[in-house]
This record gives C-alpha cells, structure tokens and sequence, in this order.
C-alpha cells in the first residue's frame, strides 16, 4: 500500500460512502418504480377489498371461486402463453444464432428485416394476420388458385392462429435479447467439440446450447411473461376458447366499470405470474437473467439434479439429431470422404429465410392494401389508388401523432436507460441482499397487465397534473421500458470480462473513465439493443397512451387505434406501409453510417 | 381520412347552418360570444366525434366564439371522470356520448355529476321524457339491428328469428362477445314479446343461445371487427351497432340492416362535477339539443337524434337508418340499464362460462 | 500416392498425405496448391508468420475448414471431405477451448462419451490422464477457476484422453509465459516419444520449432517455403526468407563471377567469396553466413572467407561476445564469439576482417524470397 500516506487511500471508506456506493446505481429505479408502478396500482388493487360503500371485503374474492370460469380462463392464458413462448424460442433461435455467427454485412441485413418487423405496430400486424388467413384471404385465396384446395378454408379463430400472431409479435424481442449472449459463446468451442468426435447435433446439443442458455432463458421469461397480458391479439384472431385474461379484466373495467372485481383478476394474474417466475427461478435459475454465471454454471456440470437432468437431455437430444442427420446423410448418398458435404449451411439459410418472410409477410401484405381503391381492408385490393395516401398526408392529426410519437419514444428511452443501465450494473456485480425481490420489482412493468398500470398512472396523473402532457406519456413509456432494458443489459453484462475494467483502473482511469472509454464501448451492441427495445415499447404502446393522455392528444399507435376500431379503413395501412418505408430508410442510414465510421 | 373537396364544401354549409342557428336561438349565449373561452368535452372516437365537430362544435364555436376542445377517450370513461373530478384537475368540463349506464354508475359511487336545471328551456321540451333525467339529456340514439349481406339472401332475413333459423337460412354468423345485448337477441329469437323481455329469463335465453352456439364462426370484441368479418365475407349476418354498417354500406359494402325488434340505448350529455364553466356548458347542451343540430350528426352517421324535429331535416331516405325512426320504435326496446346494473356481475359469469363450455 | 506408401519402410502408409490441397477466400489465396507428407510418429512443425496459410492448412487438416480443391489422406485413407468427427484427430487449441460450463472432469470425458464409453472406463480413463499431466486434485473444478499453464494441460488431457494417433495443435502455448512455456514444451515432446503419436503443430515461434520437431515446414504466402530438419533448415536455408525467418543471419550482396567444380567464386563488397551452389556466372545473389561463425580477425584466415570493415561496438552478453563490423557499402555484419579472457577486445573504431569458413557460407538466390 504505497498510498498509504495520502488521506484518501488511507481509511477504510465511510459507512456513507458504502451505502451510496451500493445503493447509488439502484436509487432511481426503486425510487421510479415505487412512485410509479406499487403505489399507484398498489392503491387501485386495494380497490378489489371493497365492497359496496368502500368497507373492506372479500366479495370480489367470493366471485373469482364461486365460478369456475375464471380459473378455466387462467389456465387458457398460461396454456397459450406456454405455447407461444415455445414457438418463439424455437423460431427465434436459428435466426439468432445466424445473425450471432455471421460476419457483419450479412449479419445487418439479417438484423435489417428483424428490426422492420419489430418496428410495425402491432395493431397492423394483427390485421395483416387478419388478411392473410381471413376465409377469403391471401392464404385461403391462393391456396384456392393453385387449386390445393377446392374452397375457402377456415385459418383464423383457432387457437393456433391466436398462437402464430402472438408468436409473430414476439419474436422480434426475443431474437433480440437472444444475439448479445450468443456473441459471447467462442466458435471455436464447437470446433473443439467436433475434432474430440462429436457429430454436429451432439456438439451443438452439448456445448452450444448449453452456453447459449442464459439467452434463450432471458428469452422465454420476457416472452411468456409478455404473452399473459395479451388482449387484443386473442381478440381479433381467437375463437370464444381463446379467452384470455387479460380480455376480461379489460371487459370488466370498460363494459362492466366494476373496478373491483378487475383489480381481483389482476392479481389473479399477477399470483399466476409470480408462481411462474419462482418455479422458472427454481428450475432455471434466475441468475440466469441477473449476469452472475456461478449458479447457471453448476446447473450444467454441478451436483444440481435439474443440472444433470438438463444434461441428460441435451445428450440425449444431440443423440437424436445425430441420428436424424446421418439417417438424411444416408438417404441423399451424401456420405463419405471423398467429396464435398453438402454441409447444412443450405437448410439453415432456408430455415432463416423462411423465418424472415413469415416475419415480414404481415407487414407487407399491407404494402399492396394501401393502394387499394376500395374502403376496405382486404384481399385482394380492390382497384388502384392513392386516395388513403392523400388522407393521410391531408390530416394534421396524423402527422401530429407521428412527430409526437417519435419526441416521446426518444424522450421515454433515453429516461429508461438512464435509469435501467445502472440498476443492471448494480443488479448484475454488486451482492445486494433482496437481490431477487429487486429484481422482481423492476420486473413488475411487465408482470402487471398493462391496462391496471394504465389506470392506476392515470389516477396518479391526475392527481398530479401530469395528464395529457408530454411529460407523463414519456414517464409512463420509461416506466414500461424498464425491464426491457435492465434484462438486455445484464445478459450482455454477464458475459462481460471485467478484467478489462481492472485493466483500466490499473492504467489509471477513474471509474467515470473507465465506463466512458472501457465498458460502455464494449457493451455498445447490447446498449443499442436495449436503446431500440425502451424505443420500440413507447414507440408501439397503446394501453398507457389511451389513458394518461386525457384523450387531449395522441399518438400515433392511439391513432391507428381509433382508426382500427372505429372504421378500420385502408388509411391504416398506408400509414403501416410509410411506417414501414420510414423505419427502413432510418434503418439503413444507422447501417451506412456504421460502416463509414468503421471505415 | 376524408375527400378534401368533400370536406370543405360540408363545412361551408356547415357554417351557414351554424349562423342561421345563431340567429334563431336564444339570446343566452350571444351574450357569451365576446369573452374566448374554451370547453373541454369528453368525445368518442371515429367518425361520430367528426360528424360531432362538424355538426356541434364547429357551428357552436362560429356562434359564439367558443371553442370546443375535444377530448377522445375510451367506450365508458367512468373511472377517468372519477379520478378528473376526485383530483378537481378539471382536465374535462363535461361528457358527451355518455352511456345510460356510466350515469348511473357514476350517481351510484359518489358525487361527480352537476345538475343541468334545463328542463324549463324549450328546446329540452322538444325531447321526450325518456331521454333525459335531471343530471344527463340524451342527444342521440344508437341501436342493434341485424346486419345482413343482400347478396348472400334471395329472401333476407327480417328478424331475430330468421337470425336463429340455420335452416331458412343458412349462412356463417357471428355474435358479439358480451352478454349484454346478446341475451336480448336471444330471447327476441325464441318468440318473447318485447313488453316481456325485462326481466330477462336467463335460463331459456342461454337454451336459445344453445341452438345458435355451432354456427357463430366468431365471437366479436370491437363493431369494426364485426364489419371486417362481414365485409371480408368470413361471415354472413351479424348484429352490430346500426352506425358501423351503415358507414360500410355507404362505402360500397353490400350491407342492409333488419329493424324488428331492434335494442337501442342512450347517448348522453352530462356536466362533470368542478367545472368553471358550467353556463358554457347548459349554453353548448342547449345549442345542440336543436333539432336542426341533431339532425347534422344524422346526416353524417347513422347516431339518430333524440329530438323528433330533427326528422324534419332529415330526407326519408336517411331516416331508414335512424333508430329513432318512429317505424322501429315500435317494436325495439331500450336496454334496461337498470336490470343489467343489478345482474351484469353474475350473468357475465354465467356467459363466460357458457362460451368457454 | 503409391510409391509415397511404399517409401515407408515398416509398410506402414504415412500419418498424412496432402496433395494439390488449396484454399481461396474470395480474391485472397489462403494457402496455394499445397504437397505434404508426415510420417507416422514424427513431430512437425508447421512455421511462419501470420498470414502464411498454417493455420488454414491446420484446419483442412482437422476437417473444420473445406478445402476447395485437392486431397488429403489419413493412415491411406482419403479424408478430404471426411467431417472433423470422424478423423479421430486430437486437436489443442491456441485458447484451449475449454467448455466453461462443464468441469473439468466433464471436459476431459467429452470425446469418450461421444465415442459411448462405459461409464466406469470414463472414469479410469480420465482419472488416468490426469495424472499425467499431474492435475488429479482438478476434477470437479470449473476451467475458469485454473490458472492459464493448468488450462493447457487439461486441454492436452482432453486431447489425449482418446488416444488418438495423430495430433494437431494450434499455438498451444501463446497465451503462457516464457518458464511455463519452456516446461511444457518439454512435457509435449515428452508425451509425443513415450505415446508415438504424431503431431502437427502450428507455431510463428522459431525458438519453439527448433525445438520440438522432427520436421519443420516452413510457409510464407500461402505456400511451403522449405521443408525439413531443424538443422537442415539452419544450415542449409533454401531462400533468404527462410534464412532469415529461422535465426539471426548476416547478408552481403553480390554477383557470380565464375562456377567452376570447385565452386563458386562471388563478388562481394571488399573481394571475392568462395561457396557452393549452382548458379550461372553473372547472376546476382546473397551471402548467408550465421553470425556465431563470423570471427572478427585483425588479417584473413587462410581458406576462410574474408571482408574488410571497421568495429564499431562491441558487447559482451556474458558466454558470447557480438562485434558488430561495419563494411565499406555501409551494411553490418555481426561477429558472435564465445567469450575467452585472453582475447584482446576489439576497441571500436579498429580496422579488422570479418572472417568465416568456405563451408559456412550460404549462397541464395537474391530475386527469391521476401528480403527482410
């Protein structure tokens, strides 16, 4: 300790300075979420307590049990949220792990078509998915054309066709949160694996699967816990068996006005939540999302019996793919020595592409819509004219929407990774006791339906004035955001060496130095990503627009809502397909400079 | 959204409309026109809120100099009237298109409505007693009729009845995902009398639901869904607010609507407890409750007005799509707020369940 | 490839044969049409620097890279095209490659379970290489918690746990330093004798091919520069760049005056050169000659070589002594001497002759090669 003469070297640092220094990075985000999040809805779900002139009760409680309707329903929720986070996680990960392996100009025209798909309102792609397997759809149509079918066929109101737009909607996200950690997973592993005698299925089965888990966990945790509070999707695509929760809470609170008993499904929900979330914990490991790799490690190798489960399965999973290859192997002669594979690098790009087009097909369709002639929103288009194009352009209100959208999408994303970037580092590094509660209420935006923060925001807002500014829409969208970019943000910091920053320190940089010119620059792609999601969220967000802007302005999801459910005219998708021809040119420009800068 | 050329013509008549209005009206909001005042109204969305505009707050604003705010918001704002009146924000002055139901539930969980005091105007008069109480006056009537493809039927439906009958008429159809409306239609459908429908005989309308239940392709959430799959040819009869299908028929749809035994309920004005400007407000209700006004909104949707005189400025062409046409009164009801706000809690269990099942 | 079988005395047909093998990336030649043969049991060493298609023949080699053309055999079967799974190549990697989520008791019984070992010959086998590279008490550690030499003997563990025949290893010891590096060095060479096996093995370091090969094969720009024995490729360096890849070397220019049978006869700065080689009179060429057999001598050695030049430093490094004589064209050439008290130290500023034996000096052909 050469610094021991110096005064600041010489002490052991105060009991303050050990207190901010652990909880200085968490302060904004417990601060934020606790105004903004447990005590407005804290308040509203006190609500589902009171009965008739606000005494406590359990009447709402008696309701909830006394039919067996809304436990069916819940069970409907988890089974199509289970369903849906399955398809995703598996259709998100072959495009992921090609975007994660490719080198950079494929990897950002893969990335291109993924971030467009994300970027189209969901609103649009259900109504995409609408003309698309409609009766008399593009599908059905087509189908009929090439005479695979002698008549219309039912697509739509099933629970699959709930399932693909779901699905649709979360795959985007999930590839996204997926790519950082694939990143970090050393390609020569897998080669390793190979020259010590694993075939391809059993190489990747056992190694790269493996390590790439915290991405797929992350992954399915944000999708099913994304998927229980869906509405609108179930709603324009389901059967009457596909009710879900969510539905009927809203049902309730905008048909019913019976505040109570919404509150009580809420937190029907939110116990159903929470049990998930813990039996994940249990089996999984949260750790997984938190950036400490101790406990995701032994679960591989490690005496842990859901480890060793795991592995078995993973064994006996690359077994079977072996199989399976060698069997195809066999069956096209392409066997033997003496001449070249016919590697698998052809079937993966045919599996990426076709996952590309599924991705990007809603959103299209509506490309050849918007030109239609007729007042309809279907297939196929009825004429060709500009006449949508005109109304658009011709209506302040449209333009308005959009600009203020994009004020408050930068303005809520720029707030949430001010304060979601340093409770990831916290939650990630530091031993904080709680850690899992902590985590659990940054979390909270997503678990809690959207409608209840919605509310409650709005009670909250207007108590404070904050209604219908722009103020309260960006604080809303941040509140929303948060998770999105505290989950991103420690996924890439897990697989951080932060003997880089030792090295900083040792060559002398301050921590402010060292985060400025070491960490921040190395975990710049999983920033970004995490920047994109906070913006996408508020870009896309409907729910807290309706309420907390009083209904004085609008934005342009809000917008294209009134549209869809007051006239549904093809002005929406015009505005889709300059949403889309915007997002792509913005997109490419960031790629364009990219590659200047690298130049 | 809309023709420019179209759109500039309807407000040029629009205008002249709104200054004859001014000369015949009383001199309570002349007096008014000197100070620039604004109100906030609670508007729904779509085109109802523009034929408003056009129909209400424009020619109000050209009157008197006022400016009408809208403010868009959601089917039933109880809970955001709640919270605007409980914080005294005064982010909106008063309501339009409030739902009988909302009133009531509002009156029933606190104070946060203002009397209006204008049963002694004259033009309120002209507004039959059903339509107004002390604290709301309705300014405009929306109805279920069935919705029908013409070119799917040689002999169209005319009915409930039809509705329910697969085999006369044989064709996919779809029902509204909410009991309420749906029980109705249910019970119109197995031969009660509109005088008996109230109080609804839950156990033969879910029977008659029974026999309907196969042959509803989909359940639907939103009326614009409803027109979509109609439109779209998913499916063939639906019934949905008169509004929406009338919009799409004008667009070319091949849409018609059966009348008998039509359920309609009640827009309504309603002044929110707080609000400075509550003379603006009696002053705005009065302007609009005119027939000529009312009939503004009749013209550009098919909302119908609550005050009989507004036929009077309505072609008979127009009037056939009016729930207020005395023709489909007679035989449509009203919804009994009343009844579904003592029993919505267990029947909308009781259909949840039943859909699920 | 037949009479390459038959060259081998014991019939046994060579480890590797790699005939025609070439790789193109895009307009970049990796690695020209390419011949190698490696004998079973032998230790060779592909050399070079980076960029010089080692590591792309390495990886043709261990099947991770398709070749575009060519061929390649294993023990005389052909394998060009053969997956890496199936070649039974043990292959060590430059950062180990270890898996960090297994231990590293799981790490090592990798390729036996991949091969479907009974659990308990898992077990004995592991337990068996762990011992020699004396790691036993490492078993249910993760990788991560080694230090970088004990990462690279379980690395070897797991490569050697298969017995596979025919090793490759990738720069094995870049990442450690220079102690841990000379140790394992030996202990490779060690493990290469007393299990026969053979071994590829890619390094830029000449010190450590030196050392360890049987073989080296010398590449630069894709292509086989020399091939041989270390002392082959010292002594007898076939190009200047392998003459100045490999060890420290002192170059004069000059020119051919006359090949007769006794030998050549070279113009160089400051006179004549005698040496050996085959070139035509007239031709210009470089003068090799390492510098331990340069002594600086105050007149010529009879039968030695000779240049004129004047010291202008001397250091003494303990064992040895450099001179450093600078020639009249302004080039240097370096003197190594083993030091010896009795010698007068050569004071700076002395005119002297850098002197050597005919039979040290290397004549090359001075268009061939990349001149350092």
């Amino acid at each position: 300790m050469s610094l021991a003469a110096s005064s600041r070297g010489a002490g052991r640092p105060s009991r303050l300075r050990q207190f901010t220094g652990r909880w200085g990075k968490l302060a904004p985000v417990l601060f934020f979420l606790l105004l903004l999040i447990l005590y407005p809805v804290g308040k509203l779900l006190s609500l589902s307590f009171q009965g008739p002139g606000g005494v406590f009760s359990l009447q709402a409680y008696e309701r909830l049990f006394a039919s067996s309707v809304y436990v069916q329903v819940m069970v409907v929720t988890l089974k199509i949220s289970f369903w849906t986070t399955l398809a995703t996680v598996v259709i998100s990960y072959p495009v992921a792990r090609a975007i994660a392996r490719l080198p950079g100009a494929t990897r950002n025209r893969l990335m291109f078509w993924v971030q467009l798909s994300f970027w189209c309102s969901f609103l649009i792609r259900t109504f995409g998915w609408m003309v698309l397997l409609n009766r008399n759809g593009f599908i059905s149509q087509t189908l009929q054309y090439l005479q695979i079918v002698d008549g219309p066929i039912d697509l739509l109101y099933s629970a699959p066709s709930v399932i693909v737009g779901m699905t649709h909607a979360m795959v985007p996200l999930c590839i996204l949160t997926m790519v950082p950690v694939m990143e970090g997973i050393d390609e020569n592993l897998s080669k390793a694996g190979m020259t010590l005698g694993g075939r391809p299925g059993s190489v990747f089965w056992r190694v790269y699967f493996p390590l790439s888990l915290p991405g797929v966990t992350a992954g399915a945790l944000l999708v099913f816990i994304t998927s229980l509070g869906f509405f609108i999707v179930p709603a324009f695509l389901g059967s009457r068996h596909e009710t879900m929760i969510t539905q009927l809470i809203i049902e309730q609170v905008q048909e019913y006005l019976n505040w109570g008993f919404a509150g009580a499904l809420s937190l029907l929900l939110l116990v159903a939540a929470l049990v998930i979330f813990t039996i994940y914990d249990r089996l999984l490991g949260i750790s997984t999302l938190t950036g400490s790799s101790d406990r995701g490690v032994k679960a591989g190798a490690g005496p842990g019996w859901a480890g060793l489960i795991g592995l078995k399965i993973c064994a006996g999973l690359g077994h079977v793919s072996d199989m399976l290859f060698s069997a195809i192997d066999r069956i096209f002669g392409n066997r033997g020595a003496g001449k070249p594979r016919r590697s698998g690098a052809g079937l993966e790009w045919a599996v990426v592409l076709a996952i590309l087009a599924f991705l990007i097909l809603p959103a299209l369709i509506m490309v050849p819509v918007s030109f239609t002639a007729g007042s309809r929103i279907n297939w196929p288009p009825e004429g060709f004219s500009l006449r949508w194009y005109q109304g658009l352009l011709d209506s302040p209100v449209w333009l308005q929407a959009a600009t203020r959208s994009v004020i408050v999408a930068l303005g809520a994303a720029t707030l949430a990774m001010l304060i979601g970037t340093p409770a990831a580092f916290a939650i990630a590094r530091q031993k904080l006791p709680g850690r899992t509660l902590i985590l659990a209420l940054v979390l909270s935006p997503l678990i809690i339906p959207r409608m209840v923060i919605a509310v409650a925001l709005f009670y909250f807002y207007a108590q404070i004035g904050l209604v219908g500014s722009y103020a309260g829409l960006i604080v809303g969208h941040a509140v929303l955001a948060i998770p999105y970019v505290v989950i991103t943000v420690m996924a890439v910091l897990k697989s951080y060496d932060t003997r880089y920053d030792q090295a900083a320190w040792n060559l002398g940089a301050r921590p402010t130095q060292t985060l400025r010119f070491i960490t921040l620059p190395l975990i710049k792609g999983g920033l970004i990503s995490a920047f994109l999601f906070a913006l996408i969220t508020s870009f896309d967000e409907l729910t807290i627009a309706l309420f907390v802007t009083g209904g004085l302005t609008t934005t342009l999801p809000k917008q294209m809502w009134d549209d869809a459910i007051n006239v549904a005219t093809p002005i929406l998708a015009a505005a889709s397909t300059l949403l889309l021809v915007f997002v792509a040119v913005i997109t490419l420009l960031i790629h364009r400079l990219q590659t200047k800068e690298q130049k | 959204m809309s023709d420019t050329r179209k759109s500039a013509i309807s407000r040029r008549t629009l205008l002249i409309g709104a200054s004859a209005g001014a000369v015949a009206a009383p001199s309570i909001w002349t007096s008014a026109r000197a100070q620039t005042k604004r109100l906030i109204v609670r508007t729904p969305g779509g085109p109802t809120a523009e034929a408003m505009k056009k129909a209400y707050y424009e020619p109000f604003q050209a009157a008197t100099g006022i400016e009408i705010v809208p403010a868009t918001s959601n089917n039933e704002p109880v809970s955001q009237i709640k919270a605007i009146v409980e914080s005294k924000s005064k982010t909106w002055d008063m309501a339009a298109s409030l739902s009988r139901a909302s009133i009531r539930q509002l009156l029933k969980d606190g104070d946060f409505l203002m009397k209006h005091g204008l049963d002694n105007e004259a033009v309120v008069k002209e507004i039959p007693v059903g339509f107004r109480n002390e604290y709301a006056i309705g300014h405009g009537v929306y109805a279920t009729p069935l919705t029908y493809r013409k070119d799917k039927f040689k002999e169209p439906p005319k009915n409930w009845k039809d509705f329910f009958d697969v085999k006369a008429f044989p064709g996919r159809r779809a029902m509204r995902k909410n009991p309420v409306e749906t029980l109705e239609i249910a019970l119109f459908a197995d031969g009660v009398a509109p005088k008996d429908i109230y109080p609804l005989d839950l156990d033969r309308a879910f029977k008659s639901l029974d026999r309907i239940k196969p042959h509803v392709a989909h359940w639907w959430t939103s009326p614009v869904q409803a027109i979509q799959l109609i439109t779209n040819g998913e499916v063939d009869m639906v019934p949905v607010w008169s509004n929406f299908p009338t919009a799409a028929a004008e667009q070319g749809a091949p849409l018609s609507l059966a009348w008998e035994n039509n359920i309609w309920g009640t827009d309504m004005f309603t002044i929110l407890k707080g609000t400075e400007n509550f003379e603006t407000c009696r002053q705005f209700i009065l302007f609009c409750l005119q027939g000529e006004r009312q009939a503004g909104v009749g013209r550009q949707v098919a909302i119908a007005p609550t005050n009989p005189n507004a036929f009077k400025f309505i072609t008979p062409e127009r009037a056939t799509v009016l729930a207020t046409n005395p023709a489909y009164q007679a035989t449509g009801i009203e919804i009994n707020d009343e009844f579904w706000a003592a029993n919505r809690d267990a029947i909308a269990d009781r259909f949840n369940k039943w859909l699920l099942s | 490839m037949t009479d390459l079988t038959l060259q081998q005395n014991a019939g046994t047909p060579p480890k590797l044969v790699v005939s025609g093998l070439h790789k193109t990336y895009g307009a970049t030649v990796a690695l020209h049409p390419t011949d190698l043969t490696l004998r079973s049991g032998e230790f060779m060493t592909l050399l070079g620097p980076s960029g010089s298609g080692k590591t792309t023949l390495l990886m043709m080699v261990a099947g991770l890279l398709q070749a575009d053309g060519g061929e390649l055999s294993i023990d005389g079967h052909k394998a060009t095209y053969a997956p890496p799974w199936e070649r039974g190549i043990g292959m060590v990697f430059q950062n180990y490659a270890l898996f960090p989520h297994l231990t590293v008791f799981e790490n090592i019984a990798f390729p036996l379970r991949m091969r479907r070992m009974p659990e308990a010959e898992i077990r004995r086998e592991v337990a068996r290489v762990l011992e020699i590279v004396q790691l036993p008490h490492t078993a249910q550690r993760q990788p991560r918690a080694l230090s970088g030499g004990q990462q690279q003997r379980i690395a070897l563990a797991r490569c050697f746990v298969f017995k596979p025949s025919f090793i490759l290893m990738d720069e094995p010891l870049g990442a450690l330093d220079k102690k841990l590096r000379d140790q394992l060095q030996l202990e490779i060479k060690h493990l290469h004798k007393s299990l026969g096996i053979t071994i590829l093995y890619v390094t830029h370091d000449q010190e450590e091919a030196l050392t360890m090969s049987d073989r080296i094969c010398l590449m630069n720009g894709g292509r086989i520069e020399q091939l041989g024995t270390p002392a082959e490729l010292y002594f007898e360096p076939a190009t200047v760049f392998a003459a100045d890849f490999l060890g420290e070397s002192n170059f004069l220019e000059g020119k051919v005056r006359s090949n007769s049978p006794d030998g050549l006869v070279i113009d160089a700065v400051g006179g004549a050169i005698s040496g050996a080689g085959n070139f035509a009179a007239g031709s210009a060429v470089k003068v090799m000659v390492r510098p331990e057999s340069v002594r600086a001598a105050l007149k010529p050695v009879e039968g030695w070589n000779a240049v004129p030049g004047t010291v202008r430093e001397t250091i003494f490094v303990g064992g040895v002594t450099r001179h450093y004589i600078e020639l009249a064209d302004g080039g240097t050439v370096v003197a190594l001497e083993l030091t010896d008290r009795r010698t007068q130290p050569a004071d700076p500023g002395r005119e002297v002759f850098a002197t050597w034996p005919v039979s040290a000096t290397v004549v090359l052909a001075a268009e061939k090669g990349k001149m350092p």
